[in-house]
């Protein structure tokens, strides 16, 4: 029995290096099916891989062997999955390495989160695109930034377009600016992607705001959805049929005191015909107390209706 | 002192024996169960044999954490779970698998056997990914020689212990953080493949992240 084990265990080995594939940077091994396999894979294989563990592929014919106390014995996929945990900064300095990071080192990153910091000290305007190009596999940017930072986001949103392939999560909260055509090339794009936006103006510019509002309402597969000064497209009579997102989770809208009764009114009873969404949040950022009191009423009127 | 008083209140919840719905319960007295299940089998200690023939014995419970070592024993279809320990030991064919690496992960998986399974839910993934060492892993992971700390490593990655590489990756980045190419090439004795030129290039190209120094 042992000995059997012993087979199917060495065959083992072999099926994990050919079988193995790596996904969000987890290792993903199949079910092991090695345990039918009867072909003895002798010991003579183990003992030409002395000293170095599985590679792929490309390098699985170098007889080369490792020192032991050399990461140069790890083979990619535990390479990129130990590279994982590192830091986007720590990335891009520890990516002349060896070729066996500059390959595996950028696939694990999944987000980008753009702070303050970041654009002051980095150029990022510069950077941006390299950052976009090297990581393929991102799934969340974050940009949060003040806009008085990032003099023109046009270069940056058409980046992201031109760049990036796997977006579902975008917060952008410098929208000011933002040409039409931009705006479309990045829906276009990621419309059926998308699943969580934020987005906020630093504007009240009702007529520059209309195109996102359209493109959000393409955009299928949205659950999350956080939009600050929004009250002006919240009660327009389209929305509440055509922004339909039937999948919509959580909803965040700020209103003020031009929100008027009737468009809560819409507001509340959209809710009651989402099934999915769980939480509905809405805030107010007025800073006259009167006004806001007044905002308040509104609310608690409709509630009391509903 | 939030932690401490919501504490109190479980406690106090799982004393009175009266959770709200009958749903609450069942699934109460299923993980009640489970987890009882899983300590019973944690007594009956198996043995693993290393690459150099070392046999090491460590709770089945334990040793399922490796997810070979679970399929394996799957695969004896063996119901009676008493008989497992008397069986001869199971061989790891793996040049990693050294007698001191053997010795070190049954160390690791029996003080983690009961760890909460990994939830594959991605926001929790996402959670436990940035979540620090626990000192105890930071001590069981500071090892002076790296060959050995490789060795655990790529053990662990053979035997399939998702845990145990996750710690033994974080001590490794936490290591990396802040050092330049050269500082951890040397570090991890990584021999560099790059001719000047190409180093240069991309240097050039990542030139913004040396901006601040």
């Amino acid at each position: 029995m042992a000995l059997r084990l012993a087979y199917a265990l060495s065959g083992c080995l072999e099926r994990r290096i050919s079988c193995r594939m790596t996904m969000c940077g987890h290792t993903v091994t199949p079910l092991p099916q090695w345990i039918h396999l009867t072909a003895p894979v002798g010991p003579q294989i183990l003992v030409t891989r002395r000293g170095m563990a599985a590679r792929s592929s490309h390098t699985m014919n170098a007889q080369k062997v490792y020192p032991k106390d050399s990461l140069d014995r790890l083979g990619d996929d535990l390479c990129q999955h130990l590279l994982s945990f590192l830091s986007l900064e720590d990335r891009f300095r520890c990516e002349c390495v060896s070729k066996q990071w500059q390959r595996v080192i950028y696939k694990t990153q999944h987000e980008l989160i753009v702070t303050e910091d970041f654009v002051k000290l980095r150029a990022i305007e510069k950077s941006f695109s390299t950052i976009l190009k090297k990581c393929q596999n991102i799934t969340k940017i974050a940009i949060i930034s003040p806009f008085y930072v990032i003099n023109n986001s046009n270069p940056m949103l058409d980046s992201i377009a031109r760049h990036c392939h796997h977006l579902t999560d975008i917060c952008f909260n410098f929208a000011n600016a933002i040409r039409f055509q931009t705006y479309d090339r990045f829906f276009a794009k990621f419309a059926k992607q998308l699943k969580s936006i934020e987005w906020t103006a630093i504007h009240k510019d009702d007529a520059r705001d209309k195109p996102i509002v359209n493109n959000i309402k393409c955009c299928d597969n949205l659950t999350q959805f956080n939009g600050y000064y929004y009250y002006s497209y919240f009660h327009t009579s389209d929305y509440s049929e055509k922004m339909c997102l039937s999948y919509m989770k959580s909803i965040d809208v700020e209103i003020d005191r031009r929100c008027n009764e009737k468009c809560i009114d819409i507001l509340m009873t959209d809710y009651l015909f989402r099934p999915f969404i769980t939480r509905y949040k809405m805030y107010s950022i007025e800073t006259n107390w009167y006004q806001l009191r007044e905002t308040q009423e509104t609310v608690t009127r409709c509630q009391r209706k509903i | 002192m939030n932690g401490e008083y919501s504490l109190d209140t479980t406690e106090g919840m799982a004393a009175s024996g009266d959770p709200p719905t009958n749903n609450a319960v069942d699934d109460y007295d299923a993980e009640e169960a489970l987890e009882r299940q899983r300590e019973e089998e944690n007594k009956i200690k198996i043995k693993l044999k290393s690459f150099e023939g070392g046999v090491y014995e460590c709770g089945l419970t334990a040793a399922k954490m490796s997810v070979m070592v679970a399929n394996m024993l799957d695969a004896l279809q063996e119901t009676d779970l008493t008989k497992i320990a008397t069986r001869e030991p199971i061989p790891l064919q793996n040049d990693a698998v050294t007698n001191k690496a053997l010795e070190k992960i049954v160390e690791w998986v029996d003080h983690h056997w009961d760890d909460p399974p990994i939830d594959p839910d991605f926001d929790d993934e996402k959670e436990r990914r940035n979540e620090e060492l626990s000192h105890w892993d930071k001590q069981f992971i500071d090892i002076a020689d790296q060959g050995e700390l490789f060795d655990i490593i790529a053990a662990a990655n053979f035997m399939d212990i998702k845990g145990l590489v996750e710690v033994g990756a974080k001590h490794i980045c936490n290591k990396i953080k802040g050092k330049s190419c050269t500082e951890v090439r040397e570090m991890l004795k990584i021999h560099n493949d790059f001719t000047p030129e190409e180093e240069a290039a991309i240097h050039k190209e990542n030139e913004w992240i040396y901006a601040k120094d």
